[in-house]
């Protein structure tokens, strides 16, 4: 699989379990280790995977650094709006991420059909 | 180069074959991070003296540093760089420094880093904030990035975590820093050189779970953007500079440096018009998190881009200005109720260049004896780091490279500390904000230039340089340990306590240092006795009890806690002499008033119930 489907792919897996798992309500490691990569990575990688930047480390300390800087704004959105809700946050974070994912994807088949490398 | 492009760079039909430097330097590295595993069951916490951790050690960790240190080093000076096992060395140093701490200590670090803890559960008890309470009301956007993070995977707290902040920030600070210097220089060994110097330098402290952390990666994050994809390309006119210098030598003198400056720099990567489209679109919300999770970064951020733009480094011109205006939108809408209450001090502190105090900064004269080594060991460190930047940069210089972008970002943090005292930690945060560029110039020092193929000398030096950083390192970061870290008994008797008390406690201690308001922080109050306002030892002990009681009498109950961590506070920095704590402790024993309460191996607490009630606040 090529790194422009695989990538938008694991995104969106991470954005569904990362859900899920909050929804299950489970409390267990595995949910934590999920939640933190998923919101450490995902939001920010689901659109710096659009920039189609060569240097894949500066990638991702982007990704990491725009992902931290999403979910600091969901925070605090809801926090000043007076409507906390982690799960509520979660899914909207999951909500880009997708969206990011999907334009990903059909970017990279755009770019297939176009003959483009 | 990568191996990967090493291989294909060989003849067809050729066989593919690591470089034997490259098989000894893992073979060194995964030796190291073996004899590091031994180490760590080798320690025993309790022989801890005024050296820190250091004096625990075993052998086996310094000779895994230097089994790393040999093989970086040997990775570092291959003819072609292998840039995933310089990575890899990178972040095995970076777990030996920050990992080895937390492993070991298995609690959290730094008194203060436990009322972040509380800053957080606050946010995830009541879904909101309250500005009145405290500064990071304020400031919340690091608080809320944790509580989301608490909360969305399930934790009861962020204790499960933030002891691995070190370890975590200072890899996306390496992360970051990779950006930065590639745009500094094109030689990637003084890339790679300068990042590992920074992980040996970063002594201040400043990297645990913290909103100062956070701030400093994105920081470092604008600044990379900038200087990677908003790059001056061609110099500005000499009407263009008149149009601002009215000498004429002086504007010629200017645009002969921006014309070397620029020529010396490195092209930034290629990049198309909806690469920097997306990069300012990364760029605005990080200024917009900057500017809503910390007090003093976006006051270095604004200084650090404007002086980028000024010296025509960067063609960002708006973005200072926009700064500008979303630090001054913060502060004055959302941090209002901050500012109110503390306006006067802010002010106040505007100028006060020498006013530093911080428990960085120890006072010599009245510390123990092995403390005020620790201490002068870490002031030479600094100032060694300062004497390698400075001959790198003349280096640097010498070879034709005019670095003015990585020369503006050490100034212009130090020029921060005329505009304020930041409550006495500016010198420090201006040294943190610096520091980079600092280590950058230490790497220049060995590799001022690009140099092809394996060098036997420059080999030798980065390990004895790198020794040599590791040593002062070790005094300046680990000699604080025995105040820094709590004890497993120390936190349950902190958990006892805000478990426990009524709402309007009072919580009075000798300093400090113990784990406190990391839960309910906001129904209790704190008073250390032997520092600060209510400040009543050790002049006071004839009077103590009498004293304690009149500070405790708005309260419902007021506790004492006598804790490992303070008494080793009260010795390492001289606070006061023991043998007056352990006066203090048997006065307030033998009293009637107070009630011993909780009591373990290191820490005892005492209660006092008021009998009028108490109001609390």
């Amino acid at each position: 699989m090529k790194r422009a489907t695989w990538l938008p792919v694991t995104i969106m897996a991470f954005a569904f379990a990362a859900v899920f798992m909050a929804l299950a309500d489970l409390h267990t490691l595995f949910r934590a280790a999920i939640v933190f990569a998923f919101l450490l990575f995902c939001p920010g990688m689901a659109f710096v995977g659009l920039l189609g930047l060569d240097d894949r480390l500066t990638e991702l300390i982007l990704a990491i650094a725009l992902s931290l800087t999403l979910d600091t704004l969901t925070a605090m959105v809801m926090l000043y709006i007076g409507v906390w809700s982690p799960l509520g946050g979660l899914m909207a974070l999951a909500g880009q991420s997708v969206v990011g994912s999907t334009l990903q994807v059909a970017l990279a088949s755009r770019a297939r059909v176009g003959g483009t490398p | 180069m990568t191996t990967n492009s090493i291989s294909r760079a060989q003849p067809s039909g050729a066989t593919k074959t690591i470089p034997l430097g490259i098989t000894a330097s893992v073979v060194l590295t995964l030796c190291a991070i073996a004899l590091w595993g031994v180490s760590l069951s080798q320690v025993n916490l309790s022989r801890m003296d005024d050296y820190g951790l250091m004096s625990v050690l075993p052998w086996t960790f310094y000779a895994a540093f230097i089994l790393l240190t040999i093989g970086f080093a040997l990775a570092l000076h291959q003819p072609q760089l292998s840039e995933p096992i310089l990575l890899l060395d990178l972040g095995v140093l970076i777990l030996f420094i920050h990992g080895t701490p937390q492993l070991l200590y298995g609690t959290l670090r730094y008194a203060w880093a436990w009322k972040h803890i509380g800053v957080v559960e606050f946010i995830q008890r009541h879904g909101s904030i309250d500005p009145n309470v405290d500064a990071y009301h304020n400031w919340p956007g690091f608080f809320a990035l944790g509580a989301l993070f608490t909360d969305a995977a399930g934790l009861d707290s962020a204790l499960g975590y933030a002891g691995w902040g070190p370890a975590f920030f200072n890899l996306v600070f390496v992360g970051a820093l990779l950006m930065i210097f590639k745009t500094l220089t094109t030689d990637r060994r003084l890339v790679w050189l300068g990042v590992w110097f920074f992980a040996l330098t970063n002594w201040i402290g400043q990297d645990y779970f913290s909103p100062q952390a956070f701030g400093y990666f994105l920081y470092l994050i604008v600044i990379g953007i900038c200087l990677a994809w908003f790059r001056v390309t061609t110099p500005p006119g000499k009407l263009a500079i008149k149009r601002w210098v009215r000498l004429d030598r002086l504007a010629s003198r200017l645009r002969d440096l921006f014309t070397r400056a620029l020529n010396s720099a490195p092209p930034g990567p290629p990049s198309h018009p909806y690469q920097r489209v997306g990069m300012m679109m990364i760029v605005l919300p990080i200024l917009g998190v900057v500017a809503a999770s910390h007090q003093l970064t976006p006051f270095m951020m604004i200084s650090a881009l404007a002086a980028l733009v000024v010296l025509q480094i960067t063609t960002t011109r708006n973005l200072p200005l926009l700064m500008v205006v979303f630090t001054g939108t913060w502060m004055l809408y959302l941090a209002e109720a901050f500012l109110r209450g503390n306006l006067y001090w802010v002010v106040d502190s505007i100028g006060q260049l020498f006013q530093v105090s911080s428990p960085d900064l120890v006072d010599i004269s009245i510390a123990s004896r092995d403390q005020a080594v620790v201490a002068i060991v870490g002031r030479v460190f600094t100032a060694f780091v300062g004497l390698l930047a400075l001959l790198g940069g003349i280096r640097r210089l010498r070879a034709g490279y005019w670095d003015l972008a990585a020369i503006t970002l050490i100034v212009v943090p130090f020029a921060m500390l005329v505009a304020n005292s930041y409550g006495g930690e500016m010198l420090f945060r201006s040294y943190f904000f610096a520091l980079p560029f600092l280590a950058f110039f230490a790497g220049a020092l060995l590799q001022p230039r690009p140099a092809a193929g394996a060098s036997g000398w420059r080999t030798a030096a980065t390990i004895l340089l790198s020794g040599a950083l590791f040593v002062g390192l070790l005094f300046a970061y680990y000699g604080k340990e025995r105040m820094y870290f709590f004890t497993r008994p120390e936190v349950a008797a902190a958990q006892y306590l805000y478990d426990g008390a009524p709402k309007g406690s009072i919580f009075v201690s000798v300093t400090w240092d113990y784990p406190s308001l990391f839960h309910n922080y906001e129904y209790y109050r704190n008073a250390p006795i032997c520092c600060g306002s209510k400040q009543i030892l050790p002049r006071g002990q004839a009077t103590l009890v009498a004293d304690l009681l009149r500070l405790m009498k708005s309260h419902p109950v007021g506790y004492v806690i006598f804790s490992r961590g303070q008494r080793a506070h009260v010795e390492m920095i001289g606070l006061m002499p023991l043998d007056q704590l352990a006066m203090a402790e048997q006065t307030i024993r033998q009293s009637t008033e107070f009630r011993l309460v909780y009591q373990n191996s290191d820490a005892e607490i005492y209660a006092w119930v008021n009998p009028g009630g108490g109001v609390g606040k």
